[in-house]
């Protein structure tokens, strides 16, 4: 056994020795919460002997002299020990501190016998064991004086790993039982690099050999059903093959099970370098000491994990419980997610919040949250409130801000207007979040130990309005309108605002059941009691956290252990190394040596997360090193399966010309540049209703109208052009003469000049992939030469269709009209747009 | 001015689409020497050819020195001011819009292209390719300098058609922009890349549209999550809405491979305002101090540090590639490189000395010249053979596109 004041705690200091690190941390006093007095008893024997016998008398056994609690059976004359007797303090305090220990209140053995049955007074033995747990830590607070809260690290009960299933080198297994059954018929349209929306991983590959190696970080082979590619089934609804997703898991799982069922148990091999095992239990609880906690008047911790009521474990009378209702989960690690359920207490217990902070006039809402997801507005995480119209004061979410609702004399009786964080300061990950409310300061709001720097936006006032008759609520409103969920792992009413330095503390101080773990290596370097320790908590409901290694010796008399290589240190689980997340796998240090203390020697400031796998109460860890010492391992990594392309669905060999193309091709087509003012803005104008893909399958009314909109301009360009320098012989139109009447001029001329200089020039000769020269022609002869009257349709006007011939004489313009129609219906057709 | 209008042919009794409409292609017709030569031009410039150098490629093809006509067809100027630049585009912008203004990047590649350089120093070398301001100028062009904090010198480049061919040169951001030589990573620190991938957020973009555009994969197709995850920085929620499931099969499949990478950048910002043209890329250089780091890392590496405490940190800019090993060993890395090192360049060179760097150019230049991905084995052993002759013929990009226009000029 070794009393240690670790360096290893950031969760709970930021400095190297936990010296200093007690809910005095930021130099101020620590004054324990006044209990009031309840029951008969009454205290007349002589004065406490110390100001420890003081502080005992002060926050444990005022809190459970009476009758109705320790009292009834410990009181004086009553059974041993007597430490709620009441006719000697000191006698008392001597019989308590045979069964209390300051260090570690939660490992009080006056606790763990009321955790397990004995004569609790209230309904639930959990709650009973979390308040005796906080009265002795608030006496020890006191009796510390704010000095460092040493930790007892023994060594745990020693666990030789336990045997695993190990995936065989051959998959025939997986490919009679999960592969051909299930896998490849039913995941190959994704998880397969053949599929045209390939999803890793592939455990649906065509190669079952590569589906193999991609299957098995999904598998389970020890608890089938916790597999993660049969959670994703079953819990995910992620791509069932049937309308029963349950159904799918089961058969996905059962799979497995018979996969798992030929392979046998095997111990881990022995060419692994390996430490001893752990499991959760031979962890030792971390001290959640740390907090500014001074005047705290309720605290929530969601320790119970089971039943129906939230515990307020301020240890200030009357407690302010809750009760769940609706769908509400208990998250391991010490937290509730609410999924439209909610947790209310009557106004009556209440009233105690609105009493004392109306009193104070400030006060403090500290909670540790995780936001299911940004997308939730009006949801109302903490609220001392009576309805969505009345409220005390409310922390609520909208989109990616916490607001701060509150009732005073500037606001209104709904606590509006709000005040709101910075956009995006709020994140779907544990996130510690502070409202403090003083006079001077008005609201503030801290997320993760930071001032946001918001500003009130109404200067503070009174809080003498607030309304005795509210419920606190968490989770929802009173009127069960402003659901929100997430999880909440902490919650505490303070009635002062706490400073800055205050809010960082508590900040620092982290959430949630913590454990020092220690893993035997002792018999791997040759050094008894030598130990890899871990920071290790219960993350969520799904993983556990591993944080901050050290190396520690945990014999006294071993000042300064020789100096030991470390090198790819990997978490195992339940026989087999992990093969996610690991984070010290490239590790190469020295243990030992000139940088140890007798402290412990930190090894890594990273931490990561390990994934629940048959339960907290059966999970077993342990360490395996590539090396330790003098033994090593070499780690062999999978190997990776050959790139493997597929044919992509089959696609037409042509496509159209995508925008610049078109601009281009008009351009070369004619012999306008790009650069001609009208043609450039019109270009800028329809630039983006162009195509901007080949694929003609994508082709849309909307670039047509584009295409022949830039047609028109080019053509327009043309003639206008040609017209303006040479009126009586184009160039591009073979000496066309643009002043004479369109209807003089004779077919013959209209197809020398105009419509095979437009086959020509823009269909072009000789090309089998173009359209026929003739039938071209043929269209422009009817465009423009047409003598049918046809149109417009259904009301003939008697004048031919042709746009080169007129009832009689054609305007002076038609004959540029028609050869600019002419050029842009070719210009703008598909024999210049496909390619 | 338009003189005509859709109105004014319908009075007349036809209609514009009329034509348009039904000009279908005499399809199924068998490609001849001639209708290859078009589709090669067609593919490679994007215009129809003149009647004179058709002439000329159907030649050489009928002399089966169809690759002789192709590499013609690069030597127009269209392959350059539309092919290539179409090309580029899409890859220096997050929102892949190939609508975007000519820039730094896309000169850079079609100067490299023109030139015929090693196309993977593209991704690492100190080049530029800007405007010749002294040809320019003696021919009639009033084009603004290039600048480190504005983009106008290529807007002009293009608002003038300027051809691109006539006037690239090459030169080195140092000398242009005065970016410090060891903070260059080719066109990953051309204004442009800079101010789409660096603006804002964690600088991890930068290595995702890398992977997009030059090794042909997104994070999806990479995503492995048996790597170490000891890079994995402290904003990275380790339990996104309270489920770390998501982190230990999604999260860190991409983080673990992709933040030791992206530590290369940690030296790099932008300046501008996230959705502004403003802007200039910035790089702490030795002996400068980020205030809020202590050290030369910029802020925003350090950014929600309290999502996850016993995330990393970044301390400098050394990188690491962790998918050398596990599924991504298949991506074909340089042995005779060392997988890791410091800063962009490196990083860069890395990832163009991998196979599926040249793969991915094989690939995409395929579909930009053929119209479409690989289709049967033909196509894919095709982008094989393109790929492989990529590589042995010195990675010239030119080649590539040549060879994909030969492949897709049809039978």
């Amino acid at each position: 056994m070794k009393r240690i004041s670790l360096y290893v705690t950031s969760l709970i200091c930021l400095s190297l020795s936990l010296s200093g690190c007690g809910g005095s941390s930021s130099g101020a006093d620590v004054q324990p919460n006044i209990a009031t007095e309840s029951g008969p008893v009454r205290y007349s024997g002589p004065v406490p002997a110390n100001g420890d016998v003081a502080a005992f008398q002060l926050h444990l056994w005022s809190n459970i002299v009476d009758r109705d609690r320790c009292g009834a059976c410990h009181g004086s004359g009553g059974q041993s020990p007597a430490f709620a007797r009441s006719d000697n303090i000191n006698l008392a305090y001597s019989a308590a501190n045979g069964i209390v220990s300051l260090s570690n209140p939660g490992n009080s053995q006056m606790v763990s016998k009321v955790a397990g049955g004995h004569n609790c007074w209230l309904e639930d033995d959990a709650a009973c064991a979390d308040l005796l747990t906080t009265w002795i830590d608030n006496w020890a607070s006191a009796s510390l004086d704010g000095e460092a809260e040493s930790l007892e690290l023994v060594a745990p009960t020693d666990r030789e790993p336990g045997a695993t299933r190990a995936f065989p080198a051959s998959s025939s297994l997986f490919e009679t039982e999960v592969y051909q059954p299930i896998l490849e018929p039913f995941c190959n349209e994704c998880h397969s690099p053949a599929s045209g929306t390939a999803v890793t991983p592939y455990f649906a590959d065509g190669d079952v050999d590569a589906a193999y190696l991609a299957a098995q970080p999904v598998i389970n082979l020890d608890t089938p059903a916790s597999s993660r590619i049969v959670q994703r089934l079953g819990e995910d609804q992620h791509n069932c093959w049937t309308d029963d997703c349950q159904a799918d898991a089961s058969a996905l799982a059962a799979a497995i099970a018979r996969m798992a069922a030929g392979i046998p148990l095997t111990p881990p091999s022995s060419d692994l370098v390996i430490s001893r095992a752990l499991r959760l239990e031979d962890g030792i609880a971390a001290s959640s000491g740390g907090r500014y906690q001074t005047n705290e008047i309720a605290r929530y911790e969601f320790r119970a994990g089971s039943g129906s009521t939230v515990f307020d474990r301020s240890g200030l009378e009357p407690a302010v419980n809750l009760t769940l209702s609706g769908d509400t989960e208990w998250v391991g690690g010490w937290g509730i997610r609410f999924n439209g359920g909610k947790a209310q207490a009557t106004t009556q217990s209440s009233a105690k919040l609105a009493s004392m902070i109306s009193a104070s006039g400030e006060f403090s809402l500290e909670a540790w949250v995780v936001p299911a997801t940004p997308a939730q507005d009006m949801a109302n995480i903490v609220s001392y409130s009576a309805g969505a119209d009345a409220r005390n004061v409310t922390l609520s979410q909208n989109g990616a801000t916490y607001e701060a609702a509150l009732r005073h004399e500037g606001t209104d009786g709904n606590g509006m207007p709000v005040l709101a964080s910075p956009a995006d300061s709020l994140q779907s990950t544990l996130q510690h979040v502070v409202i403090t409310y003083d006079v001077e300061n008005g609201r503030r709001i801290y997320i993760n130990g930071q001032d946001t720097g918001v500003v009130d936006p109404v200067a503070p006032d009174l809080l003498t309005s607030w309304n005795q008759n509210h419920a606190l609520i968490f989770g929802n409103e009173g009127s069960n309108d402003r659901p929100w969920d997430g999880v909440l792992r902490f919650v505490a009413f303070h009635n002062r605002a706490l400073t800055p330095a205050q809010v960082d503390i508590n900040f620092a101080a982290g959430v949630g059941e913590r454990f020092y773990m220690l893993f035997g290596i002792g018999d791997v370097i040759g050094l008894n009691d030598s130990y890899i320790g871990f920071l290790v908590s219960r993350f969520d409901n799904y993983g556990y956290m591993f944080a901050e290694p050290f190396f520690i010796n945990l014999d006294e008399n071993i000042i300064t252990p020789p100096s030991i290589p470390l090198r790819g240190m990997r978490l195992g689980i339940n026989g087999r190394e992990v093969t996610t997340a690991q984070v010290w796998s490239e590790l190469n240090t020295t243990i030992g040596g000139a940088g140890y203390t007798t402290a412990g020697q930190p090894i890594s400031p990273l931490g990561t997360i390990l994934g629940v796998d048959t339960g907290p109460e059966q999970d077993e860890f342990f360490l395996t090193f590539e090396q330790l010492g003098s033994e090593t391992n070499v780690f062999v990594e999978p190997s990776s399966t050959p790139l493997v392309v597929s044919p992509a669905p089959e696609r037409a060999d042509v496509g159209m010309r995508t925008f610049d193309e078109i601009n281009a091709s008009m351009s070369v087509l004619t012999g306008i540049p790009r650069t001609q003012t009208d043609v450039a803005a019109t270009f800028q104008r329809v630039r983006q209703q162009l195509p901007a893909e080949e694929n003609a399958a994508g082709f849309l009314t909307a670039h047509q109208i584009g295409v022949a909109q830039l047609a028109i301009e080019y053509c327009n360009a043309l003639v206008d052009g040609e017209f303006a320098a040479s009126p009586t012989s184009s160039t591009y139109f073979a000496g066309l003469d643009y002043t004479r009447d369109a209807n003089s001029i004779s077919d013959a001329e209209w197809r020398n000049q105009v419509i095979d200089t437009l086959v020509t020039q823009m269909v072009g000769a000789g090309l089998d992939h173009q359209p026929l020269p003739a039938n071209v022609a043929g269209e422009l002869e009817y465009l423009l030469l047409s003598m049918t009257d046809s149109k417009p349709e259904g009301a003939p006007d008697g004048i031919p269709d042709g746009l080169a011939r007129c009832g009689g004489s054609c305007p002076a313009t038609q004959t540029r009209t028609a050869v600019k129609a002419a050029c842009a219906a070719t210009l703008g057709s598909a024999t210049m747009l496909l390619q | 001015m338009r003189h005509i209008t859709g109105n004014t042919l319908r009075t007349r009794g036809v209609t514009l689409c009329t034509l348009l409409c039904t000009l279908a292609l005499a399809s199924g017709a068998a490609a001849n020497d001639r209708d290859q030569a078009k589709r090669i031009h067609d593919r490679l410039v994007g215009t129809p050819p003149s009647p004179v150098l058709l002439d000329q490629m159907e030649a050489l093809v009928a002399d089966n020195r169809a690759d002789e006509a192709a590499d013609l067809a690069t030597r127009q100027d269209d392959f350059y001011n539309t092919t290539l630049k179409n090309f580029v585009t899409p890859w220096t912008n997050e929102a892949r819009d190939a609508f975007a203004p000519l820039n730094d990047y896309t000169t850079t590649v079609i100067g490299a292209v023109l030139d015929d350089l090693d196309f993977r120093r593209v991704l690492y070398d100190n080049l530029l390719y800007v405007g010749d301001s002294a040809a320019l100028s003696a021919d009639g062009y009033v084009i603004p300098a290039p600048s480190p904090t504005s983009n106008s010198h290529f807007v002009a480049l293009e608002q003038e058609n300027v051809p691109l061919k006539d006037y690239l040169v090459q030169t080195s951001q140092t000398s242009a922009y005065g970016t410090p030589s060891e903070a260059v990573a080719g066109v990953l620190t051309s204004r442009a890349a800079a101010k789409a991938f660096f603006v804002a957020g964690t600088n991890r973009a930068m290595i995702r549209f890398t992977l997009i555009n030059h090794m042909c994969r997104d994070l999806e197709q990479v995503k492995d999550v048996s790597r170490p995850a000891d890079r994995v920085r402290q904003d990275v929620s380790r339990s996104p809405g309270g489920d770390s499931r998501i982190y230990l099969n999604s999260c860190v499949g991409c983080h673990s491979g992709m933040d030791p990478l992206t530590q290369a950048f940690a030296y790099h910002e932008w300046s501008g305002e996230e959705g502004t043209d403003d802007g200039q890329m910035l790089y702490n250089g030795p002996g400068m101090t980020d205030p809020q780091t202590g050290s030369r890392v910029q802020a925003k590496n350090l950014i929600n540090a309290t999502n996850f405490p016993f995330g990393y940190v970044t301390e400098d800019d050394s990188w690491i590639n962790y998918w050398r090993e596990g599924q991504n060993a298949n991506l074909g890395w340089d042995t005779s490189l060392p997988g890791s090192g410091n800063g962009a360049s490196s990083l860069a060179r890395e990832l163009a000395h991998s196979e599926a760097f040249a793969d991915c150019q094989a690939r995409k230049v395929f579909r930009t010249v053929c119209l479409r991905e690989p289709a049967d084995t033909d196509d894919i052993n095709a982008v094989a053979s393109m790929s492989s002759n990529f590589q042995s013929g010195g990675y010239q990009l030119r080649g590539l596109f040549t060879e994909a226009a030969v492949y897709c000029a049809g039978d």
